[in-house]
């Protein structure tokens, strides 16, 4: 809807977040840093933008970016009058931050059980089955109060070594900056227009296509910026590498999507609408890194290699969390109800029907993309988001 | 979904607000599905910030200063329609559902909206 300031934008989505809207889920030196690396972050997007528009691209277009004092996981973009808002609420933030404490606290265990669910088999779930310490992790419909109050209690239960904090805040930096590049897409590849124009008959396909897109265009992004972090890091004489980096990232893109559906778990769910399932959206950020990746053959298998590791040891983590959730470790469900898998990201089975259903929809995906990047502005002048 | 006037008066407050919320909401883009209970709370969020923008705009209207001023002079469906024609004529609420929006303040009510119309000295 167009019409609406910035301020409007920000008060109907929670307000303008702050240091203490949190309180101890995120911890005020902790919004500081998410603050501050944010605004180091916007300083790369400007630079994309502005690389962009100086070939053609994109139209010179105006952003601001803003954590809002909302508990959701969700961030949007919305156009507005002169420019476009990208919202972040802070409960994306506290809830990322905490996931990434407690799949941490499995990282030395090895060979971790396999949790056994097939995304082919149409089983949902409901938000029931998630015990009560993880609902703030979890459940999109709490208020502010409840995940504070949720992610307060479980974070009591978590035992993390101090050691693993860097690594907290690396992957709630990635992960959100990953979100925001995905709504950065939504603008820079020209998606509002594209929509726009398009009639309600094709206003669906086109807005799944558009999604798409935005994540192949967020895991571009992500990787180029992390490139110039690393390199400028090195600059000023400090230690970085884009192994653990891709490790990292690996790890942060594969937690989120995971944590993006704990009802609908089965691909048939994800037949229609906008988005298509966490499983195969993790499987195409793969084969985005893949397409981005532009180093020589040897680097470029170490690269995938990082990466790749980043997804296993979080999938480990997911797996070991549902083995002792359903054990009863984050309390006990409602009477009737039976543990479940947490998340969506069922790799459990992966082979036979399940792994021919996940090739017939990367190919279904991969034509969609094809067909919706045939119709962005941003395609025909030099490429969309640019490789790492 | 609701399509007569009826069928907004006979919906919940929670329900008008996932209908409020969703519309505006409309047009932005998302990395996941914005949950309903995010979209009630964002209209929550929003009635409450421009409850005296409502005021302005509604409690001179003839009919709600009719009804305010004796409760039983207006039928439900009067007020209600007159409530549409004052959120018509309000500037800065473009592309809102105007007729859950004068249902949700139906259900705020009128009286807590317009507190302070005086009564006719006799």
């Amino acid at each position: 809807m167009s019409g609406w300031s910035l301020e409007d934008a920000i008060a109907i989505a929670g307000g303008p977040a702050g240091p203490h809207t949190c309180f101890e889920a995120l911890p005020p030196q902790d919004f500081d840093c998410v603050a501050e690396n944010l605004q180091l972050f916007n300083l790369h997007l400007e630079q994309i933008a502005r690389e962009a528009v100086a070939r053609g691209a994109a139209p010179p277009f105006d952003w601001a970016i803003a954590l809002t004092a909302s508990s959701s996981l969700a961030c949007t973009v919305r156009r507005l009058e002169e420019r476009y808002a990208i919202l972040v609420p802070i409960g994306a933030v506290a809830r990322i931050r905490m996931m990434a404490r407690l799949l941490l606290s499995y990282w030395h265990v090895e060979n971790p059980p396999r949790v056994i669910r097939s995304p082919v088999d149409a089983i949902e779930d409901g938000t029931e089955s998630v015990p009560p310490l993880l609902r703030g992790l979890f459940v999109e419909d709490v208020d502010m109060t409840e995940l504070r109050l949720g992610l307060l209690v479980l974070d009591r239960v978590i035992k993390l070594d101090p050691v693993f904090e860097p690594d907290v805040r690396e992957l709630t930096h990635l992960a959100v900056t990953w979100l925001i590049t995905h709504e950065f897409t939504h603008v820079l590849h020209g998606h509002f227009d594209v929509l726009a124009a398009a009639g309600d008959e094709r206003r669906d396909r086109l807005l799944r296509g558009c999604e798409l897109d935005a994540d192949d265009g967020a895991t571009a992004i992500s990787l180029l910026v992390m490139d110039r972090a690393i390199r400028m890091a090195r600059s000023l004489g400090q230690e970085a590498s884009m192994d653990t980096g891709l490790l990292r990232l690996g790890y942060a893109v594969t937690m989120l999507l995971g944590m993006f559906d704990v009802v609908r778990k089965h691909f048939p769910a994800y037949a229609h609408g906008a988005y298509n399932h966490p499983l195969l959206r993790c499987e195409l950020f793969f084969s985005a890194i893949d397409r981005a990746v532009q180093e020589p053959a040897e680097v470029k298998a170490k690269f995938l290699h990082s990466v790749t590791e980043g997804w296993k040891r979080c999938i480990h983590a997911y797996d070991m969390l549902t083995v002792e959730a359903m054990a009863g470790r984050f309390g006990s469900l409602p009477p009737g109800r039976h543990p479940a898998p947490l998340h969506a990201m069922l790799y459990g089975v992966l082979g036979g029907p399940t792994d021919t259903a996940l090739r017939g929809l990367m190919a279904e995906a991969g034509t969609l993309l094809t067909e919706i990047r045939a119709q962005l502005p941003a395609f025909q002048h030099g490429g969309g988001s640019e490789p790492a | 979904m609701p399509t007569t006037p009826d069928d907004y008066l006979a919906l919940s407050p929670e329900a008008l607000d996932l209908e409020i919320g969703r519309a505006l909401m409309a047009g932005q883009l998302g990395a996941k599905p914005v949950p309903d209970a995010e979209a009630r709370a964002a209209a929550a969020r929003w009635f409450e910030a421009n409850l005296a923008r409502f005021r302005g705009a509604v409690c001179g209207h003839p009919v709600v200063q009719a009804q305010l001023l004796d409760k039983q002079a207006q039928g439900r469906n009067e007020l209600f329609a007159a409530v549409i024609d004052a959120l018509g004529k309000m500037a800065g609420i473009p592309g809102l559902p105007i007729l859950a929006l004068a249902a949700k303040l139906l259900h705020y009510g009128l009286g807590q909206l317009c507190p302070v119309v005086a009564a006719p000295k006799p």
